[in-house]
């Protein structure tokens, strides 16, 4: 969107027209209206007992349940309708001011310099028209968001411009002289630090895919689903509940065809989720300014993220599973969240991912935030071995003792079973343990954690929000501590370590934030 | 944690001011009876609504519901005893410190907890005193922090001249950045 129409925005048109009350264009009722039908539809707990209620709907009364749907349609179209007309703002010198809200009414004043990052959104019925959607984020302990629903390409642009050069002069810019590459798109000083192939999508779409969790969602349907999938078959004469039904088939075959069966929805859910990776971060683009990171994606809806450099909180690296076989791993930069966005699956907007890095890159990537850090040389400390034992002995033993007790005179293949299924949980406790890692040098604190994957962050300790040290009475006895760093971005735990060390590293870290006078933001 | 981790740090650890000898402050001497009273106050009215429930002649509580009612009972009035047990024996172990550039609170018997709070890190502040803690002349002081509502730092049973003056004190601390 931005590459495109930058010659719109080199002549940027002043923002003079925004003075006055005004609405959005009109293009933005079909935002509005998608946006509750979005509203209702990623409700999981709306959705499924709705889902449940057309599906009988269909097969009792199809009339009813027309004039039903029919009704629907036209409520959120009027509820859109209505939202668009309410909802006025203007932008004055240095704020912008939005008044909203059918039955609520909301005022909503933004100086410019409290809006953190400014989002630029184009789905793609926007496109035809040239419009943005603008996103305003502001920081601070009530995170507040405000959308310009449509607004037309250049003057979205120029709002953005102007939003960032008012930074720009309160801040105090930094040096930046490691410049990669040049790009001149809308601002001059853009560095292009890192793009993404379709090929590097596919990896992320496969390693990332959530074919489990689809497919336990999707257990309520198993019987509609398979009941039609049954009847749509037999119609070409393939009588496909006889593979299944192992009185007439031999257990191999029956084992084959649930094999196969599950293969093939592993396979379509996996191609799903590559198509989803595709679509959200095609053409990927990593830039930098000399004071922010941009993140530019999408086949459809064209995303910008950006995010001020001095509010990035810490870098996380993340290797899941199925990364570890690819050799890649994912970068996240991680900025303030506000616990009620994570809640309502908003925290991913802050934050800037990069899919399927190979480690040479993410090390790259990581030494262009963070000069100084040692994360690919550190060496981790290992937590206390006692971490295990909460698991063994609240967990598995229990478990181990209640299903011995109750399968051993009568099933004893289910006994054995059981013994299997415990020591599997207690081998991933120890696991955990293993992978549990701290270390600290003069800037920043690292730890290493996972279970199957491996997450690494690495966080600057002049970042630190609040310290928190706890123990149980056990745990002192043998001199451990949990310690807990708080920061912006989220809480990071490092249990059962020495009670020197974490008085070291918290004392450390509060000289950090101490003497140091760095702002967190 | 091995030494050499530390080798390129400009200060050594042993001279930074340490979070283990920190010099703890009580409460106000009111806080535990109030919050103690205050719990076996709310065990008693729990038990007495308990037993009304169970011998009152108006609604005969049918042969399934009353055991249920009974043992449910049974438990929510063990559960509120214990946690005056709890009060009576943790709440006196709370405790604070001030230091120049930050503050802290520890709490709990079993599972003790130490927060530290950065004061140049403190967002905004806030005094809270609900009608009991009026009646008592005691306060709370909330300290919010960009760590996230989960990590609100509270200081509860304070003597409302203790709170006044930590409050005056963070607020006129060089360091505090406060916003509009």
């Amino acid at each position: 969107m931005l590459e495109n129409h930058s010659t719109q925005a080199a002549s940027a048109p002043s923002l003079n027209v925004l003075q006055q009350w005004q609405r959005v264009s009109p293009i933005a009722l079909v935002y509005f209206c998608l946006h509750l039908l979005k509203g209702i539809f990623s409700n999981v707990s709306i959705l499924a007992p709705l889902l449940l209620l057309f599906y009988k709907g269909i097969q009792r009364s199809p009339g009813y349940f027309m004039l039903a749907l029919g009704l629907l349609i036209i409520v959120i179209a009027t509820i859109g309708m209505m939202q668009y007309l309410a909802f006025r703002f203007r932008v004055s010198e240095d704020t912008v001011e939005i008044q909203s809200g059918l039955l609520r009414k909301k005022q909503l004043n933004l100086p410019f310099n409290r809006i953190q990052n400014v989002r630029l959104l184009q789905p793609l019925y926007y496109r035809f028209s040239n419009h943005l959607c603008v996103v305003l984020d502001t920081a601070g302990s009530n995170q507040q968001e405000a959308r310009l629903a449509a607004l037309p390409n250049n003057l979205a642009e120029a709002l953005q411009q102007a939003i960032y050069t008012q930074h720009v002069a309160v801040s105090h810019s930094e040096a930046n002289d490691d410049l990669t590459s040049q790009t001149t798109e809308l601002v001059s000083d853009e560095a292009l630090l890192c793009t993404r192939s379709i090929s590097d999508l596919i990896l992320y779409g496969i390693s990332n895919n959530r074919a489990i969790l689809v497919m336990g969602f999707a257990a309520p349907f198993y019987v509609p689903i398979t009941n039609i999938l049954d009847q749509q078959l037999q119609r070409f004469g393939i009588d496909a509940s006889q593979w299944f039904n192992y009185e007439q088939q031999s257990w191999f075959w029956f084992g084959l065809a649930v094999i196969a069966t599950t293969l093939v929805f592993l396979l379509i859910i996996t191609l799903f989720s590559i198509a989803a990776s595709v679509l959200t971060y095609y053409h990927f683009r990593l830039l930098r300014t000399h004071d922010r990171y941009i993140r530019r994606s999408g086949l459809l809806t064209r995303h910008e993220i950006s995010m001020k450099r001095s509010r990035l909180q810490w870098m996380h690296l993340q290797q899941d599973g199925l990364d570890k076989a690819f050799g890649r791993c994912h970068i996240h930069y991680e900025q303030i969240v506000s616990p009620l966005a994570a809640v309502q699956g908003e925290g991913q907007h802050g934050k800037i991912m990069v899919p399927a890095l190979t480690p040479a890159m993410a090390q790259q990537l990581l030494q262009d935030v963070y000069p100084s850090n040692q994360l690919a040389v550190v060496q981790f400390n290992p937590i206390n071995w006692r971490y295990i034992l909460p698991g063994l002995v609240l967990i598995c033993l229990p478990l181990l003792v209640a299903s011995q007790v109750f399968f051993w005179p009568a099933a004893p293949s289910l006994a054995y079973l059981s013994i299997g299924v415990v020591m599997v949980i207690a081998a991933l406790q120890i696991l955990r343990w293993r992978r549990f890692g701290y270390a600290m040098d003069a800037e920043y604190f690292y730890l290493r954690r996972g279970l199957i994957g491996i997450d690494y962050f690495c966080v600057p300790l002049h970042k630190l929000q609040q310290l928190k040290v706890s123990q149980h009475s056990f745990m002192q006895r043998a001199g451990l501590r949990h310690l807990h760093l708080v920061c912006a971005a989220g809480n990071l735990t490092v249990p059962y370590m020495p009670a020197q060390a974490a008085y070291d590293i918290a004392n450390y870290a509060l000289y950090q934030v101490q003497a140091s006078h760095r702002s967190w933001m | 944690m091995t030494t050499e981790t530390f080798q390129n740090l400009p200060v050594s650890l042993a001279q930074l001011p340490s979070l283990d000898t920190l010099q703890w402050q009580t409460l106000a001497p009111s806080y535990t009876p109030l919050n103690v009273w205050l719990n076996v106050a709310i065990t008693s009215s729990v038990a007495l609504l308990w037993l009304a429930l169970l011998w009152q002649p108006f609604w005969p509580l049918s042969t399934t519901l009353a055991p249920v009612v009974f043992w449910s009972g049974i438990v929510l009035c063990v559960l509120c005893a214990w946690s005056c047990l709890y009060c009576y024996f943790a709440y006196p172990l709370k405790a604070y410190a001030l230091r120049q550039h930050d503050l802290s609170f520890q709490r709990g018997l079993f599972f003790k907890t130490s927060i530290t709070q950065p004061i140049t890190r403190i967002q905004h502040i806030e005094l809270k005193r609900g009608p009991l803690e009026r009646r008592f002349g005691l306060a709370t002081l909330q300290v919010f922090s960009a760590g996230g509502a989960a990590h609100t730092f509270a200081l509860p049973g304070l003597p409302v001249a203790d709170a006044e003056t930590i409050r005056q004190f963070i607020l006129q601390h060089k360091d505090t950045v406060q916003y509009a």
